[in-house]
């Protein structure tokens, strides 16, 4: 699904150079779920954004799904993240203004699906994350952790084989952030790859994999004992 | 992203924040509205204005004193003197009726009423020259040209102000002119004609030519005549011949104007063409700075809105998605200005035109020029800001606090 082979991110900071991710060689097969850990500072969202298809590596390659994506252009990129890929974030990112099922309609916007239809798959998705009676509420009026359950939702809604959580608990107490984790896990269980960025070791540990990232460098690459397949996750 | 989509979208963030949008708007609204208003009142007052100088008359020529620059008085080869009417019509063969027109001001009385008046002096070919009908008695009539008598044709206002429902026809009226009184007989009363902006008849009373020039005033010059030619294709030559005689009777060939009504109209097409353009500049660049409101607002806009953008642009939205977002939201927010201007600029148009009493000119032309000018300048000035989004880094845009 996801291959990384010698990527580099190098930021150009006035004169001087910020190298926020070097040499880094990683490999996610389909269907695996994998933490990305590290102290802050340490490139975790910058690898999770050029997994994500938001930024591009100033040197090595990326193959996602055997597709070099460097090589494409921004419209193509946008294509990429519409279609195969679902973003959580720490912030929820919804839209403030929009409703809660408006804002779950707005990757189905983007790829075209027609109105009817549109509500009708982001309802579904609504009703799978136990969001069914908040639809019509706005962002504001609901609490964290129903906020990201819309997010998911919202990543979700255009089937994407890959999904990246970017601290998705860091906001959430940990009684809601455990059941946000529950539904990532699940999404794995069902076929999803799913990465996941975080700090927390006890959450990073439940994934399959925990790739350590410290000062843009890979670390360590650990197994945690549960399978890809995450039968023992919940 | 279907434009449908894109301009709810617009619609509900413009709406979110109403007061910036009403008050970005009313630059446009300003704009358009006296755009719309100059357009209208130009057309109004073209229209009024060429109407007046056809309803004139027929192939109609005017002869007029050049004005000497400055002094603005005339000296004595600029004065048209009253035998000038006879030569003309010797020397300008194409002209078929002469009058000259010498005018005073002056108070007319009939018992105890009393109404102010200009007492025109004519020739009795005036009547037909300037197309104006008698609706009691008669006309003023070459005899009484030849022996200066003291003859009055009132105007149809002057003639109900001073003796409403009583026939003023043989009554004798006392004429205070330049100091002194004279009494005049009625003999006829003009028909009721739309008012004029030149010729306001209703308020004239017309008396001989040698009259006024001979018994009531003291200069010697009339204030300038009026020719006619039987067809419209001898105006062209008649003004050549009346031309050439002037210049050879006074030595002074640009002493005095002669120009046709169609050269008057030209001239007044002139001035008002020149008049709507510059208002119209005027109003043009009030639209201008409408829109660099718009492009403010616009501006804040995508600054407060950077981290949608990034959510956007992750969520699948291509650049060129976020371009129409903010382009179409320029578009909806300087069309609401444009129609809201144009309802302003049509109602001030129209109030202008009721009050100068021309007709009301609202046209498609209007319509599509406020539709024209605010959206090319939601265009103009939503390009950049709307440029400027779509180009977000998606990564920068999502960190931006």
């Amino acid at each position: 699904m996801v291959n990384l082979e010698h990527v580099t991110k190098v930021y150009p900071m006035g004169p001087f150079e910020v190298v926020a991710l070097r040499d880094i060689t990683l490999d996610i097969a389909d269907g695996d779920f994998v933490s990305i850990m590290g102290p802050s500072g340490s490139g975790k969202s910058t690898l999770m954004h050029i997994i994500g298809c938001l930024d591009r590596p100033t040197s090595g390659q990326y193959l996602l799904g055997g597709e070099d994506v460097c090589r494409l252009d921004d419209a193509s990129l946008a294509h990429i993240r519409n279609k195969r890929i679902g973003f959580v974030f720490q912030q929820f990112n919804l839209l403030p203004r929009e409703t809660v099922l408006a804002n779950v309609e707005v990757p189905l916007i983007y790829a075209g699906v027609k109105a009817r239809e549109r509500r009708r798959i982001a309802a579904e998705a609504l009703e799978r994350v136990g969001l069914g009676d908040r639809m019509r509420h706005r962002p504001s009026e609901i609490s964290g952790g129903q906020k990201q359950r819309a997010a998911i939702a919202r990543a979700l809604v255009n089937s994407p084989s890959l999904i990246l959580a970017d601290e998705p608990t860091g906001n959430l107490d940990s009684k809601t952030g455990h059941e946000i984790l529950d539904i990532l896990t699940e999404l794995n269980a069902e076929g999803a790859t799913v990465v996941l960025v975080t700090h927390d070791r006890e959450i990073a540990e439940r994934a399959g994999k925990i790739v350590q990232l410290r000062d843009g460098a890979i670390e360590l690459i650990e197994g945690t004992g549960r399978g890809g397949d995450a039968d023992g996750a919940a | 992203m279907g434009l449908l989509e894109t301009m709810g979208l617009a619609l509900r963030n413009l709406w979110a924040n109403r007061l910036r949008t009403i008050l970005s708007a009313l630059g446009i609204v300003i704009g358009v509205a006296s755009v719309i208003t100059m357009i209208s009142v130009g057309t109004s007052a073209e229209w009024r204005i060429s109407s007046e100088i056809a309803g004139l008359g027929s192939n109609m020529i005017l002869v007029a004193p050049t004005m000497r620059r400055g002094t603005g008085s005339m000296d004595a080869s600029r004065l048209l003197s009253i035998d000038m009417a006879d030569e003309i019509m010797a020397a300008a063969p194409a002209v078929s009726a002469v009058s000259p027109v010498a005018q005073i001001e002056g108070t007319l009385r009939w018992g105890s009423s009393t109404t102010s008046a200009s007492i025109v002096g004519v020739s009795p070919a005036y009547m037909g020259i300037v197309n104006q009908t008698i609706a009691r008695g008669r006309s003023l009539i070459p005899a009484e040209a030849d022996s200066a008598a003291k003859s009055i044709v009132l105007g149809h206002k002057i003639a109900s102000d001073l003796f409403g429902n009583e026939d003023p026809i043989g009554r004798e009226i006392g004429v205070v002119a330049a100091g002194r009184r004279f009494d005049f007989t009625v003999v006829g009363v003009l028909a009721e004609r739309s008012e004029m902006l030149f010729m306001n008849s209703e308020n004239q009373a017309f008396v001989p030519v040698t009259c006024l020039l001979h018994r009531m005033m003291p200069i010697r010059g009339v204030g300038m005549y009026y020719c006619q030619t039987e067809s419209p294709e001898l105006v062209e030559q008649a003004v050549a011949q009346i031309k050439r005689y002037l210049a050879s009777r006074t030595g002074n060939p640009d002493a005095f104007n002669v120009a046709s009504q169609e050269a008057l109209l030209d001239a007044v097409r002139q001035v008002t063409a020149t008049m709507t353009l510059l208002l119209g500049t005027i109003a043009g660049i009030s639209l201008v700075v409408g829109g660099i409101g718009i492009m403010n607002t616009l501006l804040t806009s995508v600054a407060e809105r950077t981290r949608e953008i990034g959510v956007r642009k992750s969520l699948g939205a291509r650049n060129r998605d976020i371009l129409l977002q903010f382009l179409v939201e320029a578009l909806v927010l300087s069309l609401i200005g444009g129609t809201i201007g144009m309802i302003l600029g049509w109602m001030a148009g129209s109030g202008i035109a009721k009050l100068a009493g021309w007709p009301p000119s609202f046209s498609i032309k209007s319509v599509v020029a406020a539709v024209g000018f605010s959206s090319a300048v939601g265009l103009l000035f939503g390009i950049f800001p709307a440029m400027k989004a779509s180009k977000m880094n998606p990564v920068d845009a999502l960190r931006y606090e």
